[in-house]
């Protein structure tokens, strides 16, 4: 019996480092986050601030290094994806299944839409990102399945597809034309182009529970650590994809 | 025909989608449940010839209905019917698992009100669904202290729910609470306290890194139960209570200490858990001081022990191996221990919400207070979560 153990043992880590299909980012910089428990990130529309998100209903706004501006009132449940054009934040509140939205200017409540999912409780919406060319948002669901669902610039519901892969999807961000989703389980980024579905890249990064995914203006990639509150720096991913 | 049926079982496995909600924009209602039925075959002792637990067991059928109302309120109804069927009470597996509320309203604590698990000990506290394993830790499945009760629970959390902090009041007649209704005769509580501390981050009741997660994390936590319950003359524990040892819950004072420890690190994870009872029966002819004079025994007897376990998870195989260690005593005033060790294979079709696991028990040595019928246990059985 020691012996079927042993080998077992054996061959369970032997196959898994033989696990290498996603090219490994390391951060260059990391900062702690005031933000608590917070769950996703995005770029402001002037590309001055950050908007930051948390599991406990909180909306931030912060500098670009994660200094906090300013906070919302209003509590929300469990704000879990985040979205900003020149009007509007948008703020996707998972257990509720409701879209928020938030004035830019005065940081006020507006509205809220409500977008009927009868997933899990916590396996609901934990990304939002908008599309500018082709105008549509995508709002995308956790596991169990993962759903991304198309929406128009009025939120209402356009199309769905389902998303194939092992994990998750715990944050979202549209950049240069793809879909930038981050699988929180695999600790990966997968790059999509949303014309054929297809994962076009893949990115393996050593954050812990990585909950929100954008880009700043000088085209680092920013990571947002849920459990850790930290806030990762990377380089801009495409930029080493074609150095090499 | 049998590799059809298998077929037909792994696709409708492949395309679970677990658990299901209703929601109007404040309130949400999750539905949630799970199967499970394993093979169990048993190794007999020589001269033993009963071979009734050689059986297919319907382990669980339990439906689970929670919600949250805003942020104030969350509750949880779950209920296993496979052992309502059976009509038994056990201690690992009941028929009623939960019923609670929590308010989160206040600033200072949460309070949580009902039938649930009390907050004791890390490895009753891991949900069974996500073990590698068909059985839990014998110092674990409710006859040496109880896993649920019915009372009231506060608790708060600190430093990114790094620290936790927990105290509750309790009936005090475990899973029995919520069949008879009524308190013993003696209408005294149990309490229990729990802190538990987490590094780096928030450690989640699991047993397996199926994350691999990048850094080294631990969980300490360190627990103690207390109840003095004096029956008066010609009164008596409702039938169940006391466990299959008689020292469940006991006529006097009962003090319990534990403290566990779990670390997980890229698909490795360990538990080591220590527990030690104390119990001073009120009456000095108790059977729990086995004859001893009260000078022999001082007036009390110590039971308890431990368990270490390790395990693996691989990503690229699905797949968990697990071995486990334990050792416990049911007196010290009867002279003996129980040790055994288990070994566990898990593989997963759809993670946790379908997986297929394999255990195998074996008993090193046994005290003459649990002398049993075998000595190898084998199970094996699939469990699918809806």
């Amino acid at each position: 019996m020691k012996k079927i153990l042993f080998l077992t043992m054996v061959v369970l880590i032997m196959v898994q480092c033989k696990n290498a299909d996603a090219q490994k980012l390391k951060h260059s910089n990391v900062i702690h986050l005031k933000v608590k428990e917070p769950s996703d990130v995005a770029l402001s529309f002037d590309k001055k601030h950050l908007y930051i998100v948390s599991d406990d209903g909180i909306l931030a706004e912060t500098d670009l290094q994660g200094n906090v501006l300013r906070k919302t009132t209003k509590e929300l449940t469990d704000a879990e994806g985040v979205y900003a054009d020149e009007t509007y934040i948008y703020v996707a509140d998972e257990s509720p299944r409701l879209i928020s939205l938030f004035n830019v200017k005065s940081f006020e409540y507006v509205k809220s839409v409500y977008i009927p999912y009868g997933g899990g409780r916590n396996k609901g919406f934990e990304s939002l990102t908008f599309d500018a060319s082709k105008k549509v948002f995508y709002l995308i669901t956790e596991k169990d399945p993962t759903w991304i669902i198309e929406l128009d610039e009025k939120l209402n519901v356009q199309s769905q597809f389902s998303l194939q892969e092992k994990g998750d999807v715990s944050a979202a961000t549209f950049y240069k034309g793809k879909l930038w989703l981050l699988n929180d389980e695999r600790r990966e980024i997968l790059v999509m182009n949303v014309d054929n579905k297809q994962i076009e890249k893949r990115y393996q990064i050593n954050v812990m529970n990585p909950e929100g995914i954008a880009f700043l203006p000088d085209g680092q990639m920013i990571i947002v650590s849920d459990d850790r509150q930290l806030m990762y720096f990377f380089p801009n991913p495409e930029n080493l994809s074609n150095a090499q | 025909m049998r590799s059809s049926i298998l077929i037909v079982l792994m696709l409708f496995a492949q395309a679970l989608s677990a658990q299901f909600s209703v929601n109007n924009g404040k309130h949400i209602l999750e539905i949630s449940g799970t199967v499970s039925t394993y093979y169990n075959y048993r190794e007999l002792k020589v001269g033993e010839t009963e071979k009734d637990k050689n059986r297919f067991n319907l382990r669980d059928a339990q439906l689970m209905i929670e919600g949250r109302n805003g942020n104030l309120y969350e509750y949880r109804i779950q209920m296993d019917f496979a052992d309502l069927t059976q009509g038994s009470t056990d201690p690992e597996n009941p028929g009623l698992m939960d019923a609670w509320f929590k308010y989160k309203g206040l600033k200072w604590f949460d309070v949580q009100l009902g039938y649930g698990k009390v907050q004791y000990s890390r490895s009753s506290l891991v949900p069974f669904s996500y073990s590698a394993y068909w059985q839990r830790p014998e110092l674990f499945r409710g006859q040496y202290f109880s896993r649920r009760d019915i009372g009231l629970t506060l608790s708060k959390s600190f430093w990114q729910r790094r620290v936790e902090l927990i105290a509750g009041a309790y009936t005090g007649l475990g899973e029995v609470s919520a069949r008879v209704g009524d308190n013993d005769a003696s209408g005294a509580l149990e309490y229990i306290g729990r802190a538990e501390f987490c590094w780096p981050t928030y450690y989640r009741n699991r047993d397996l890194d199926v994350l691999h997660v990048p850094v080294p994390m631990i969980a300490l936590g360190v627990n103690g139960r207390y109840a003095n319950k004096v029956l008066p003359a010609g009164t008596f524990f409702p039938s169940g209570a006391t466990g299959d040892f008689g020292l469940k819950v006991i006529s006097g004072k009962k003090e319990t200490y534990g403290f566990d420890l779990s670390a997980q690190w890229k698909g490795f994870s360990a538990q080591f858990e220590l527990h030690q009872i104390k119990g001073t029966p009120a009456d000095t002819n108790s059977f729990l001081l086995r004859n001893y004079s009260v000078a022999q025994s001082k007036g009390y007897f110590l039971s308890g022990g431990y368990y270490g376990q390790m395990s693996y998870f691989s990503r690229k195989l699905k797949t968990a191996i697990s071995i486990r260690y334990e050792e416990y005593n049911i007196s010290d005033l009867v002279v003996g221990n129980n040790q055994r060790f288990s070994m566990a294979l898990a593989y997963q079709i759809d993670g946790f919400n379908s997986m297929i696991k394999a255990q195998w028990t074996h008993i090193m040595k046994e005290e003459i207070l649990d002398a049993l019928k075998w000595n190898e246990q084998f199970r094996i059985g699939w469990q699918v979560m809806f």
